[in-house]
């Protein structure tokens, strides 16, 4: 056990001692790469400071979240019925997850203006890819007998789906979400980069242009936490709803 | 096995029709009136402006400054990210130290790194393939490391008996098995290294495709931009496709 803590922990505060040593002693400009502390400091009061882009945001993460999934599990249950339309829109569902999302930032500027629509729309498109596929593989995997189980006790289309089909299949969307919620993230901080006015992608932008860094370092800090915390969230998320498959 | 090669091609055969069919859309709903052309375009305007700077010219020299960067910043993070990542794999102590540190990194979103780098490296090339190297070596150090370190013991035995030096299990054992491990942290690390490329390009540089991302917004025209959109997309995931197909090639190797 302690021979394990040893290593990390210096593998965590060699680097960061390093940080601020080269930055005290001018080793690198400290415009440019202020302090470890005085970064420290600022990761502390920014949320004080600028709380309305925290929540901004974290709105647009949720919204963009929701969104993913919701279309997500709809598109991939309606793919999942017929094989000709899933070869139909699968070149045209993969050249949206190939395609480096950024190129489309200019045509959401250009159609929804700045705002909080562009980063909610790029984290859409950048995750949903993965909950359609995973749905759309998840029901096609719920068993037969489930289905004609519902059907002999008389359900309707929209109520095996609902009821039989999409429960069945939960472990399988969760997976998906997990994996699409880093490029959900990537999608809403590109967003606020380019167009939106607020939220810690834009702080990045303004400190930068205010030769702020220490600020800029505070707010990507942020971003990692973020990130960190959706990652493990998601993660446990999907642990909890394997147990519950029902087959 | 012809059944299911003519399914497969029945497949793209039907994909191609899916993308020619949302380009048909597309132009029917601009050229009856239902969408606005001033401000998406329309596929065959995009045709006539990517011809258009193609006879020009003007657009290759960017295409190559975007993709030698790229190439630089990939070649890069494999000559450093490939031996190290199998270092870390044997070497628990090492792994220990920088484990923590490597999964934050991981964590990290590489476009919110285009700031702070070109601060510090500057707006010429060398801060975009910096961007390129840290978004491509990270996956392959974590996945290329998760590899070498599940070299399965029966293995290293086996070697052993016929009396492999050490140099020779790591070069004909560990390498190898952890080579596959690498090549998937590629496949990811293409993506973001892509990304943070054209991040880095469209908020300051004076070349690259990037650029011309961020120029269709500048009064030029939605044809353009359009057109932009959909070659630089295309691109994309060209190379995307291209590791894929370089990966499943690999596929047989994998033990299962």
């Amino acid at each position: 056990m302690n021979r394990r803590w040893i290593p990390r922990l210096l593998g965590l505060v060699i680097p960061f001692l390093a940080w601020e040593v080269a930055s005290r002693t001018g080793l690198m400009h400290p415009v440019f790469l202020p302090p470890f502390s005085t970064v420290l400091w600022q990761v502390v009061t920014l949320p004080g400071e600028v709380w309305p882009d925290f929540l901004s945001t974290g709105f647009e993460i949720v919204v963009s979240l929701l969104l993913t999934g919701f279309s997500g599990v709809v598109i991939g249950v309606v793919l999942a019925q017929s094989e000709k339309l899933d070869a139909l829109l699968g070149a045209l569902m993969w050249f949206f997850y190939a395609a480096p999302l950024v190129v489309f930032t200019t045509f959401f500027i250009v159609t929804l203006g700045v705002g909080p629509g562009v980063p909610i729309c790029l984290g859409i498109m950048s995750g949903i890819v993965f909950v359609i596929a995973s749905t759309r593989d998840g029901v096609r995997e719920v068993g037969k007998d489930l289905v004609n189980v519902g059907r002999v006790f008389g359900a309707n289309p929209l109520e095996l789906a609902l009821r039989i089909v999409v429960p069945a299949a939960v472990p399988m969307i969760m997976a998906g979400l997990r994996i699409g919620v880093g490029r959900v993230l990537v999608g809403v901080i590109v967003g606020e980069f380019f167009a939106s006015g607020g939220g810690l992608g834009y702080l990045i932008v303004r400190y930068g242009n205010e030769l702020d860094m220490a600020r800029v370092y505070a707010a990507v800090a942020w971003i990692v936490f973020t990130s960190i915390l959706l990652n493990t969230g998601f993660a446990r998320i999907e642990r909890s709803f394997v147990t519950w498959r029902p087959v | 096995m012809s059944n299911k090669g003519s399914r497969r091609v029945g497949r793209l055969l039907l994909g191609a029709g899916g993308l020619v069919g949302f380009l048909a859309l597309w132009q029917l709903l601009v050229s009856v009136g239902l969408v606005d052309r001033g401000l998406i375009g329309s596929p065959i305007g995009a045709y006539q402006e990517g011809g258009r700077l193609f006879d020009e010219g003007k657009i290759w020299a960017d295409i190559a400054v975007t993709f030698r960067t790229l190439g630089i910043g990939l070649a890069l993070s494999l000559l450093v990210g490939a031996p190290l990542s199998v270092i870390l794999g044997r070497w628990r102590a090492g792994w220990n130290a920088v484990e923590l540190p490597l999964l934050m990194l991981n964590a990290t979103p590489t476009v919110a790194l285009v700031i702070p780098i070109i601060m510090i490296i500057g707006i010429g090339p060398n801060s975009k393939v910096a961007l390129a190297f840290i978004g491509a070596v990270i996956p392959v150090l974590v996945s290329g490391r998760a590899g070498a370190a599940a070299v399965p013991d029966a293995y290293l035995r086996a070697a052993r008996v016929y009396g492999a030096s050490r140099l020779d299990i790591f070069l004909k054992v560990v390498l190898p098995h952890s080579l596959l491990a690498v090549l998937s942290g590629t496949r990811l690390g293409v993506g973001r290294a892509l990304t943070a490329v054209l991040v880095g390009e469209m908020y300051a540089t004076q070349r690259g495709l990037g650029l011309w991302i961020s120029r269709g917004q500048n009064g030029m025209n939605a044809d353009l931009l359009a057109f932009i959109t959909l070659f630089v997309a295309a691109a994309g995931a060209c190379l995307i496709g291209a590791v894929n197909l370089l990966d499943r090639s690999f596929a047989g190797w994998r033990t299962p």
